[in-house]
């Protein structure tokens, strides 16, 4: 039964390339102005990849030796998560963490470069027949036992609940962006339902991967040093990115500062395809909303021209965060949470990404979508404390 | 009013027992032992040289073996539900493995690439080769893939939904629908989960953990939950596909139900990575919580349907829970492990597992747990070491647990007419 459960951000963090400073609270106030800026051309040459910022999560660990049990991808989404529950107010409230469910967004796990490219190199007869050896003695006296649970994309939810104690109910999603919205959709459906009170939602992506610029990079899908043009192409960012969800009755008990009231407007048929397709026919039933509002999301450059001539403020995120998946929706949320609550918003013109001050912003609608299947739109509205 | 419970309309199911529900029935029935030495790949040097592996899919590299299971249990459960086109499944549930670069996929790149005397770890032959013939090598989102094709072949409008908590992927898929029904969101959900990890790197992965049986001289008596002697769990492939329907909709249009689904909870251990808590609380506060959701107490319960992995540490933890939550009362109930004859089929398990639980309700029949080499180690789980028929069964608590903590308990009723 639906008990008419308002559902409030009550937190947020996040550690991602346009952050180039983490503050306390989303670490997007001290950006500095943003374009195409933030590119690392060495680390994985000829393809360009987001510059990701030092953050430090031992703040976070209460054994140094933790850190050896955990990816990349888990130090960083350990990190946002942390964030994201300080600021809620929730870290080391022990009753509350306790309580809290864990709905993550997360394609797969981490796996070791260096380790799969010398157990290739050791496979012998490659280039013959179907007959590859892999000498396993070799292997095995290579392997940490826990090597295998980096690749679990379940363990994101399995170390944010080790390092931070929460113990609610927990979930995993896998389905590049799409998955992030299934995580946030059944978070507010559980809120508005009365079966959850305080959900910790988010996502994380590690694109200090080799394998992942080799395989995209064979498909010819990202940007590279010799590229005249990057229009079409993706950069790889890194991003951890949370948002504690509460319902209003929580949230209100507990005087939790309100951020942002948070919902899915409505999402795509899976058989629709919404390439080259304005928003306004891809949302039939939200298009007064969308040409008024502020928008922010996967869209590119040429739709926003074409379809949001009447929106004041747009912003092209992926220049921004990079191309991030499972993380990309939640990192957006979090541009648009800090938009209303600072009265700031950034927009892409035709020069490249704007700041702008809105004092009267009083709603902002992220757009989200997983390569031309489906397309989502989330809204955030001011949430006023009395 | 208050709402039926979500019901069980439409079954479809493979293990390395067979191809179909019906041919999974008669040898679960049988106490079939099928676990048996790996002929499809090169085992020498593994520590374990076995696996519960399906049978009449022969190798096609374009559909690998995850997909056409997945596939295939689909259109079996469709069938059986005997729903038309214009009673449509709304969602998609799927539980499979993460979709992610493995040692065949390198090894797959690196022939190419020699082919062209490019090298595969380089990123500039990687850039030439990209510009001369662009190619997605890899099916990085193979799970993707599965997922939109099931709902394009089978007509499912929304966007499916991809979960998994490790090997309790399949039971974590059915609580998600059931949740989705009882709020009233959809009115009919396809819940699939599909595995097939028998290959070199993944036995070399359970290997690191010491997780598997090594019993390589007996591979069809290896699997034996709760025995003294076990000493570790036995790979498995499979899938299975349930149709879940709100229930007054399924009475309506005079479905055949195998069983409604009561309840469901999940808890999280945080205790450790991969070792649940030696105390067993959450594993009892996750049957307790999936028990008060179904509204029921530990005496309505007739058969636990364990996870029974028989790995040393599952079965004591396990049977702790069981022994707490039913405080010794024994005699009142039986426990049985699919995972006797079926092996551990991993982010499927806990779906298969539930259509078993399901068939068991329909026939009213206790399938045994075989390979009970020595006495049950544990006096509380009451195992059912040989096939009971004629049972009175109206509920069942079936049990599904992963690495990272993950514990969940789902609740089966039997449907009175």
């Amino acid at each position: 039964m639906n008990t008419g459960n308002r559902v409030f951000v009550t937190g947020v963090g996040t550690v991602n390339s346009a952050a180039d400073s983490i503050t306390q609270f989303v670490g997007l106030e001290d950006i500095k102005k943003p374009s195409l800026m933030n590119i690392d051309q060495e680390s994985f040459y000829p393809f360009l990849v987001k510059a990701f910022p030092e953050y430090n999560l031992l703040c976070y660990l209460k054994k140094k030796s933790e850190l050896r049990s955990l990816g990349e991808g888990q130090r960083l989404a350990c990190f946002a998560a942390g964030k994201a529950l300080d600021s809620a107010g929730l870290i080391e409230n022990q009753p509350l963490l306790k309580k809290t469910a864990i709905m993550i967004a997360s394609g797969s796990g981490e796996r070791s470069d260096e380790i799969d490219e010398s157990i290739i190199e050791n496979c012998s007869e490659i280039g013959g027949n179907n007959n590859e050896i892999l000498n396993y003695n070799t292997i095995l006296s290579k392997l940490r036992p826990s090597l295998f649970l980096t690749q679990l994309p379940n363990l994101y939810a399995a170390n944010i609940s080790i390092v931070h104690g929460v113990t609610g109910s927990s979930l995993t999603f896998m389905g590049e962006e799409s998955a992030a919205v299934d995580a946030l959709e059944v978070s507010i459906q559980k809120i508005k339902n009365g079966q959850e009170d305080l959900i910790l939602v988010g996502g994380a992506f590690n694109a200090n991967q080799k394998f992942l610029h080799t395989y995209y990079g064979a498909a010819n899908k990202l940007a590279s040093v010799h590229d005249v043009d990057i229009n079409n192409k993706m950069i790889l960012g890194s991003s951890g990115a949370f948002l504690v969800l509460e319902s209003e009755r929580h949230a209100k008990s507990r005087s939790a500062n309100l951020l942002a009231e948070i919902n899915v407007e409505e999402r795509t048929d899976y058989s629709t395809k919404i390439t080259h397709q304005l928003l306004s026919d891809q949302f039939p039933n939200s298009y007064s909303d969308i040409k008024d509002t502020y928008i922010i999301g996967d869209l590119d450059f040429q739709n926003l021209n074409t379809d949001h001539s009447m929106n004041k403020y747009s912003l092209c995120s992926q220049t921004l965060r990079g191309s991030c998946f499972e993380a990309a929706p939640f990192t957006d949320i979090i541009f648009g949470t800090w938009s209303l609550v600072s009265k700031q918003c950034l927009s892409t013109t035709e020069s490249g990404i704007e700041k702008h001050r809105v004092d009267d912003l009083d709603k902002v609608l992220i757009y989200s979508r997983t390569d031309d299947q489906c397309a989502s739109l989330i809204s955030l509205r001011k949430a006023y404390n009395d | 009013m208050i709402k039926s419970d979500p019901v069980i309309s439409g079954l479809g199911l493979i293990t390395c027992l067979g191809n179909d529900v019906d041919e999974n029935w008669r040898q679960l029935k049988n106490g079939a032992a099928k676990i048996s030495l790996i002929d499809r790949f090169e085992t020498e040097g593994q520590k374990t040289k076995f696996a519960g592996v399906v049978k009449g899919f022969d190798h096609d590299s374009d559909h690998p073996l995850l997909e056409r299971m997945a596939m295939q249990v689909a259109m079996e459960a469709l069938a059986d539900s005997n729903l038309s086109e214009e009673k449509p499944i709304d969602r998609l549930f799927l539980a499979v493995p993460a979709g992610e670069i493995s040692w065949q996929q390198r090894i797959d790149l690196a022939k190419c690439f020699n082919s062209k005397q490019l090298n595969s770890k380089d990123l500039n032959d990687i850039y030439k080769f990209s510009q001369q013939q662009p190619c997605d090598l890899v099916k990085t989102q193979q799970n993707l893939r599965i997922g939109k094709k099931i709902c394009e072949t089978f007509g499912i409008k929304r966007s499916p939904v991809l979960v998994t908590t490790a090997c309790a992927s399949g039971a974590s898929a059915i609580e998600l629908a059931h949740e989705a029904i009882r709020r009233g969101e959809i009115s009919r959900a396809m819940v699939v989960g599909s595995d097939s990890t028998v290959n070199p790197e993944g036995i070399m992965r359970f290997t690191l953990l010491s997780a598997l049986s090594t019993r390589n001289d007996d591979p069809s008596r290896a699997s034996r939950p709760f025995s003294k002697s076990r000493d570790g769990f036995v790979i498995g492939e499979g899938a299975a596909a349930i149709i879940l329907e709100d229930g007054d909709v399924a009475a309506t249009r005079g479905a055949n139900i195998y069983a409604s689904i009561k309840g469901c909870a999940n808890a999280t251990d945080n205790f450790h990575r991969t070792r649940s808590n030696p105390s067993g609380d959450v594993i009892l506060q996750c049957m307790k919580h999936a028990l008060a959701d179904a509204n029921l107490k530990p005496s309505d319960i007739q058969v636990i349907n364990a996870h029974g992995t028989s790995t040393p540490e599952n079965d004591k933890m396990e049977s702790l829970g069981i022994s707490r939550l039913f405080k010794n009362n024994s005699d009142s109930y039986f426990t049985t492990s699919n995972k006797s004859m079926i092996g551990h089929t991993l982010s499927a398990a806990g779906a298969i597992e539930a259509a078993i639980s399901a068939l068991m309700i329909k026939h009213q029949t206790i399938v045994p747990t075989i390979n009970v080499m020595d006495e049950c180690e544990f006096d509380d789980v009451n195992l059912a070491s040989r096939l009971l028929e004629n049972i009175s069964i109206n509920n069942i608590l079936s049990n599904s647990f992963g690495f990272g903590g993950q514990n969940v308990s789902l609740v089966l009723g039997k449907v009175h007419e």
